[in-house]
């Protein structure tokens, strides 16, 4: 075998293992290119709404957005376990149900804690949980989801401190922009 | 000069290994990802696996997804190691020139 061919092989064979664990593990990335979007619609429609003093037009923006990311997640979920039977994808299943579970837990505190009557304290403890869930998502997975769910909550709190009258705008802008971009990059680099 | 796996040396053969080692260990590739992952007919890569079954070095099984048949291939630890020391027999080939 020549010295070119040799290296040429090597390559290839570290281009078809990078393609086939991109390819295999896509799960985590698209998952959070889908909330990214519709974090950056949502909190940016939210903070227009209240701009524009539409509060009772906020839960039929949110209404449908929510509607379509859990149906784009089973979708998601169900395409890639059916490609390849990977640590990710053999989790959508046990996560979905984690996300609904923490989605009552929320709506249990809210509930008892009457959260409800001020929109931004709902916000934070809905940005937060999600936050927490990426977190602990990134655990088992890719550790890069643990340092977006980590930005995430931070970002949050900083807003909600300093900044309050810009918290959904940051949010739409920094938390959807950092869960699209951390989405693609997962894809890039497998997770 | 170190010798080359003649299992694994034939060039698509080589690269389902790669892709198949790619995974994690534990992992099962879905043989149409397979298949479209590497661009082969089902034909050709039916006829590989075969072939690296024989050798022990990937598992085929093939299950039903309600009536649908589907076929999972993953490697076997033999195949990883074989795939292994493919990798460094031909490093070192590069390294004795």
């Amino acid at each position: 075998m020549q010295t070119q061919d040799i290296l040429d092989d090597l390559k290839a064979i570290r281009q078809i293992m990078e393609r086939a664990r991109r390819a295999s593990d896509g799960f985590g990335g698209w998952f959070m290119v889908l909330w990214g979007v519709i974090w950056f619609l949502g909190f940016a429609g939210t903070h227009i709404l209240l701009h524009l003093q539409r509060e009772e037009a906020i839960i039929w923006l949110w209404a449908p957005l929510n509607t379509f990311g859990v149906l784009g997640s089973i979708y998601l979920g169900i395409r890639i376990a059916q490609r390849a039977r990977t640590k990710s994808s053999t989790l959508w299943a046990p996560l979905l149900l984690y996300w609904l579970a923490l989605a009552a837990f929320d709506g249990v505190l809210i509930w008892q804690l009457r959260l409800y009557t001020n929109g931004r304290h709902v916000a934070l403890l809905i940005v937060l949980t999600i936050a927490l869930g990426y977190i602990q998502f990134g655990l088992f997975t890719h550790w890069s989801i643990s340092v977006i769910g980590l930005f995430l909550g931070l970002l949050a709190v900083v807003l909600v401190t300093w900044i309050p009258a810009y918290f959904n705008l940051g949010i739409a802008f920094l938390g959807g922009g950092a869960l699209i971009g951390g989405g693609f990059w997962v894809l890039r680099h497998g997770g | 000069m170190p010798e080359l796996d003649p299992v694994i040396h034939q060039p698509t053969r080589l690269r389902i290994m790669a892709a198949l080692v790619g995974l994690d260990e534990g992992d099962r590739a879905d043989f149409t990802f397979l298949r479209d992952l590497l661009g082969l007919t089902d034909g050709n890569l039916s006829v590989h696996l075969q072939r690296l079954e024989e050798a022990g070095y990937v598992r085929v099984e093939k299950t039903f997804v309600g009536r649908r048949p589907k076929t999972w291939v993953w490697a076997t630890t033999e195949g990883r190691a074989a795939f292994a020391a493919y990798v460094d027999a031909l490093e070192n080939i590069l390294y004795l020139k």
